[in-house]
């Protein structure tokens, strides 16, 4: 065998060794890490159900509000919240929820903009998760929290009370919870499920929150912005009942940010937080 | 190549066939630690900060 030969069949091997370790790479990240997110989310379905018992059975022995059964949210025919006709049921009273451990599995965020079925308490529980618009969401924004699922920012308040409550997911791999955030708009519902209850936030537009100076981008319908990787200022503390969700941005790229940013409209302490923003 | 790459192994045929474990070992955690690290290039959990 000649050299030039030798030298041919050497590029060769490398080029197909090369295609392999690509194709590798893509098929393990685009699908292998759904498959870990998938069980885990399974496994945390039952995880949450029993977190939620447990809380639901702390509550009632410290004397505490029994959770509220969910307020019936009006939706417009285009699929918006009509916040006009919302009706608050029950008592202007205010529940305070425990902060979870780590790790602990403790609520559920569910899409219905999306095609998430939406969530009706805990009887649905088990038919909403796994509908693939409808996630289990950990304590906790480590990386190997998110690799379960959506993270809670351990530092921001819990979903359901006053804050800033703010969540990550992955948008390209582990399950890719939070890749159609994109096509949220605003006006749109956010349902998040915790042990008191079940909290509707309606997306707002996020120029009506923050300042414009500081995004990148703004979504069509004004659902979402696009903001630099490190704009902590995201997950600051806010005036009111809010619910800010990260993801990577764009696609395929973990350059910049994803925000969407909504407001709490009704849950079980929805009319507490109206009546004392009113006051 | 691979048969290159086996016959290259020192040892007997058992010995090889712990080696080539190893190497079979280290190269999968190796190739995970990489794809884990070129992952958060895709997407690194979208964590603002």
């Amino acid at each position: 065998m000649t050299g030039a030969i030798r030298v041919i069949r050497g590029i060769g091997w490398t080029m197909i060794w090369a295609g392999v370790l690509i194709f590798a790479f893509l098929a393990w990240q685009l699908w292998g890490t759904g498959l870990i997110t998938s069980a885990e989310q399974n496994a945390a379905t039952e995880e949450v159900d029993t977190y939620f018992d447990e809380v639901r059975s702390e509550l009632d022995e410290e004397g505490g509000e029994a959770p509220d059964q969910p307020e019936t949210v009006p939706i417009t025919e285009d699929g918006l919240v009509d916040e006009g006709s919302i009706e608050f049921e029950g008592p202007a009273v205010l529940t305070n929820e425990p902060i979870p451990g780590t790790g602990e599995a403790f609520a559920v965020i569910s899409f219905p903009s999306l095609g998430a079925t939406t969530n009706t308490g805990d009887a649905a529980l088990d038919d909403l998760v796994n509908d693939g618009l409808t996630f289990v969401v950990r304590e906790g924004e480590d990386l190997g929290n998110l690799r379960r699922g959506p993270g809670h920012y351990a530092q921001s308040p819990v979903p359901g009370q006053w804050g800033n409550a703010a969540i990550a997911g992955h948008r390209t791999t582990y399950g890719a919870p939070f890749n159609r955030l994109d096509e949220i708009r605003a006006g749109d519902p956010i349902i998040v499920e915790t042990a008191i209850g079940t909290h509707v936030y309606v997306v707002r537009d996020p120029r009506t929150i923050h300042e414009e100076t500081r995004m990148i981008d703004v979504g069509d319908d004004a659902g979402w912005m696009a903001v630099d990787a490190t704009s902590l200022w995201v997950v600051d503390p806010l005036e009111g009942a809010f619910l800010t969700l990260t993801t990577c941005h764009p696609e395929f790229s973990s350059r910049q940010r994803l925000v969407v940013v909504a407001e709490l409209v009704s849950g079980p302490n929805a009319r507490y937080f109206a009546e004392q923003g009113a006051a | 190549m691979l048969r290159r790459m086996w016959d290259a192994l020192p040892g007997s045929t058992p010995v090889k066939a712990i080696e080539a474990t190893l190497i079979l070992v280290v190269v999968l955690v190796v190739l995970a630690f990489a794809f884990e690290y070129l992952g958060r290039m895709l997407d690194d959990g979208g964590v603002i900060g």
